[in-house]
């Protein structure tokens, strides 16, 4: 068990649409969702060893997705 | 919290945390995104997926009796059990079964205040273990069918105009603009609203931490649009969940008497034939 640590979310456009990012770790992984802004609904989402693997990672899921 | 209607139907992350251990009580997330969960959830906390625990999953439909009996049985959850519900976006689809628990007629249920995020936010802890609780037997009340409103029943209230029928979606969804967010597979055949729909997105209800604004900012919101306490309101979306984040917030924040979730929303009634259907702002 450990603690939420280095939440962070941001915005940004993906295929001209509006996104949220979202990433935290949890122990020694980076975990990182991509909703769309409006509702909300998960798009892609990937967990690495860095935030900037796993942002890396579903942000690429997400613009084969949009 | 105080200022609310029904109060009690709120909790804080602090008082989570104090009785994450309390056999008493139950903590429940439910999530849009069903592998949130599988990715850190509160100490001992169940996870219901919405996809396939919450619904009927061969007709449209909300989860039987018999199955829900089933899932909260599953859960270790007894009828008198406080069963606190989360879930990530301001608690979307933990409004959306709170919403089914109410509707068989589970006492003691609540919300805790900014859901996933605010406990994200605030660094608390969390694990990947998943809760084993011990199958308890429940037992759930003949359904409450009072707070959820068929199509039949929104097609006599537009006849009868005398219902407030609030349209939760995006504003590009309301005026015909989009058929679906973008991403999303359910759609359906027409883009609009209901005519006569006053448009207030649901997210409207929150504050950037995923906390409910105070309840001056709630009934100012749906005053400006004419959704007074004296009507009978019927909230719809696009499959009847953010509606049922609306739903709460209008029954149980607000107090409104006669509020109803149209479940059915829009990927049925955009569906219909000879439905009247209004575009435009």
């Amino acid at each position: 068990m450990s603690n939420a640590q280095d939440y962070q979310v941001e915005e940004r456009r993906i295929n001209d649409v509006a996104v949220k990012i979202t990433s935290y770790r949890l122990g020694d992984a980076y975990y990182c969702q991509v909703a769309n802004a409006d509702p909300g609904s998960t798009i892609a989402r990937a967990e690495g060893a860095t935030r900037r693997q796993a942002m890396d990672a579903a942000i690429s899921k997400a613009v084969k997705q949009l | 919290m105080a200022d609310y209607a029904h109060a009690d139907t709120l909790v804080s992350t602090d008082w989570v945390n104090e009785h994450k251990n309390d056999p008493n009580v139950a903590i429940v997330e439910v999530d849009v995104d069903t592998e949130a969960y599988d990715q850190g959830h509160i100490p001992g906390a169940i996870g219901w997926n919405w996809q396939t625990q919450l619904c009927d999953t061969v007709q449209r439909d909300i989860i039987s009796q018999a199955d829900l009996e089933k899932l909260l049985g599953n859960s270790g959850i007894g009828n008198d059990t406080t069963i606190i519900l989360y879930g990530d976006n301001n608690n979307w689809f933990a409004a959306w079964a709170f919403w089914q628990l109410k509707i068989y007629g589970h006492q003691d249920v609540r919300i805790m205040n900014g859901g996933r995020k605010k406990w994200l936010a605030e660094n608390r802890e969390l694990t990947t273990d998943a809760s084993s609780p011990a199958p308890t037997t429940y037992t759930c009340s003949a359904p409450d069918n009072t707070i959820r409103a068929m199509r039949r029943q929104v097609e006599d209230a537009l006849d009868a105009g005398n219902a407030a029928l609030v349209d939760v979606r995006s504003p590009d969804e309301f005026s015909g603009k989009l058929l679906s967010p973008p991403g999303l597979s359910e759609t359906c055949q027409r883009g609009g609203h209901i005519p006569g729909a006053a448009n207030i997105p649901w997210a409207m209800a929150c504050n950037e931490d995923g906390t409910f604004k105070p309840v001056d900012e709630l009934n100012k919101i749906y005053e400006d649009k004419g959704v007074t306490a004296d009507k009978d309101i019927i909230a719809y979306c696009r499959i009847g969940e953010r509606s049922s984040h609306s739903w709460f917030v209008l029954k149980y924040l607000l107090g409104f008497p006669n509020v109803s979730n149209y479940d059915g929303s829009w990927t049925e009634w955009g569906n219909l034939v000879g439905a009247p259907v209004q575009r435009g702002s």
